[in-house]
């Protein structure tokens, strides 16, 4: 094997190696200040987070509309919970509260997801 | 007079195809045929493959003189925007406008796969020496192992001009088999426990953080490789315009109308390279063979440095991602998705993948830059 084959072979991993790690450094300190920035804005915001939201089955088409642009969690809650809302809303004097949501782990067949979905649609 | 109307149809028969062909033009034919076929029937990379088959078909048409090399025919001047190195700059533009850079910003130590997998260049680099080829060849059949079409087409034009046709079907042909390819070198190198490993779900990112990526990308790797600057400052412009949210019309145009038009003009032309006296010869058998040994080593590469994530991080990266490293977007995050939910249907790693893959595009333009800039 000749010695510009192994020079290629390590300079050409060396470089992409350090050249993606500098850009992944860069990102990383990029995310962390920007997410400061604004968590520090948003601590001295005047509108509080609230982890739980009641709403009527009125306000829920103003509130998904508002929410679909937004990040904030409380406004996801929000959603969810006008989600229930607008579905249990032949029910009168019906309330409820949501007070935390987490992803769950699925395990139920592929076949199975996909039917529920197109039962969804 | 009647003399003379035979020997006017002796002429055109004298001068039609079915006289001018030999055995090569025949098989070439039947062999862009089969391609063809694969396209349309198989539907493997039929954006790319079709339009390349089809300009094979049209270069071994004995006496239409249509191949990229016959001065004055439409597919030479169509040919001229691979030759001066445009449409693949082009073609990344249009990319990057159609690609969310979004699950690599949130998990930024995924950059490192989409290095790892660039193991498979520099390993095919020193196969292709060890057949003969020379470095500039070398260099153009390693950057298969990059499965990125247009960054394999811009460097080939660069480096070795001669072995584009085949360099560029190898690239595209074995993208396409990706879903065959890689899981058999995925479960050899993982253990099932590894397979099943559920990765926590990515952060959001903020729209600042998306606009501020394609920026810091171009000065950063423009700085480091200049010779890379073309493939990553388009693909980064054209991610600029989908993110910025303010020339809308630009970003759809990039990824729709302009990408369509440069796909064509590029398959059609890049296919028309392989007229049979230079398509078929025993290099062109090396050149698919090494490009195989690229995607294996590329995928080996991944999975790898995924293993070793897995063990520093105790077990919070499903090393199946690092396989999607080798750009291929996103049929190799799919495929990581696939193999990981063939172990647990409910585990869903086609975001934590996309990162990875992503990564690929930047990791193999790097690559390209520093074999053009050495072997150039």
């Amino acid at each position: 094997m000749d010695r510009l084959s192994i020079i290629i072979f390590v300079v050409g991993m060396v470089v992409t190696f350090v050249g993606l790690i500098l850009l992944a450094i860069i990102i990383s300190l990029l995310g962390k200040v920007l997410n400061l920035s604004s968590g520090t804005r948003k601590k001295t915001s005047d509108n509080p987070r609230t982890n739980d939201t009641a709403v009527s089955s009125e306000e829920a088409g103003n509130i998904v509309n508002a929410a679909i642009s937004s990040e904030d969690e409380s406004e996801l809650v929000a959603v969810l919970t006008a989600a229930v809302m607008a579905y249990m809303k032949q029910t009168p004097g019906f309330k409820i509260r949501v007070k935390s949501f987490r992803r769950i782990h699925n395990d139920s067949p592929a076949w199975n997801s996909v039917s529920s979905m197109s039962l969804v649609k | 007079m009647f003399s003379e109307m035979i020997n006017t149809v002796v002429d055109l028969l004298n001068n039609s195809g079915f006289v001018q062909g030999d055995w090569k033009n025949y098989l070439m034919i039947a062999v862009a045929c089969f391609l063809i076929y694969l396209a349309i029937a198989k539907e493997y990379e039929p954006l790319l493959l079709l339009p390349i088959s089809f300009g094979m078909l049209l270069a071994n048409i004995p006496g239409a003189h249509l191949s990229s090399h016959d001065e004055g025919s439409l597919i030479y001047y169509l040919y001229q925007g691979v030759k001066l190195g445009i449409y693949p700059p082009l073609i990344f533009l249009g990319i990057g406008a159609m690609t969310d850079f979004g699950p690599l910003i949130a998990n930024p130590s995924s950059l490192l796969l989409g290095a790892a997998a660039q193991l498979g260049i520099f390993m095919t680099y020193i196969g292709a020496r060890l057949l003969g080829f020379t470095p500039q060849q070398a260099g153009s059949i390693g950057i298969i192992g990059g499965a990125d079409g247009p960054t394999a087409i811009y460097t080939t034009t660069k480096l070795a001009p001669e072995l584009l046709g085949a360099i560029a079907i190898a690239a595209y042909s074995y993208m396409a088999l990706v879903p065959i390819i890689q899981p058999p070198i995925m479960k050899f190198l993982t253990t099932k426990k590894e397979r099943q490993i559920v990765m926590k779900q990515l952060r959001p990112v903020s729209k600042r953080e998306k606009i501020i990526f394609p920026i810091v990308v171009t000065i950063l790797v423009s700085l480091l490789v200049p010779d890379a600057a073309p493939l990553v400052g388009m693909l980064m412009l054209g991610n600029l315009l989908r993110e910025s949210g303010v020339v809308d019309r630009l970003s759809k145009t990039a990824q729709n109308e302009m990408i369509n038009i440069i796909t064509i003009m590029l398959g059609v032309s890049v296919g028309a390279t392989t007229s049979a006296d230079r398509f078929l010869n025993k290099e062109t058998i090396g050149i698919l063979l090494l490009g195989l040994v690229a995607f294996s080593f590329g995928t080996a590469g991944g999975i790898l440095l995924g293993k070793l994530m897995c063990w520093i991080t105790k077990g919070k990266v499903n090393p199946l991602i690092g396989s999607a490293g080798v750009s291929a977007v996103p049929m190799a995050a799919r495929v990581s998705q696939k193999v990981g939910q063939a172990e647990d249907p409910g585990n869903f790693l086609l975001m934590h993948a996309m990162g990875p893959n992503v990564a690929g595009v930047i990791g193999s333009a790097i690559a390209a830059g520093i074999l053009i800039s050495v072997l150039g």
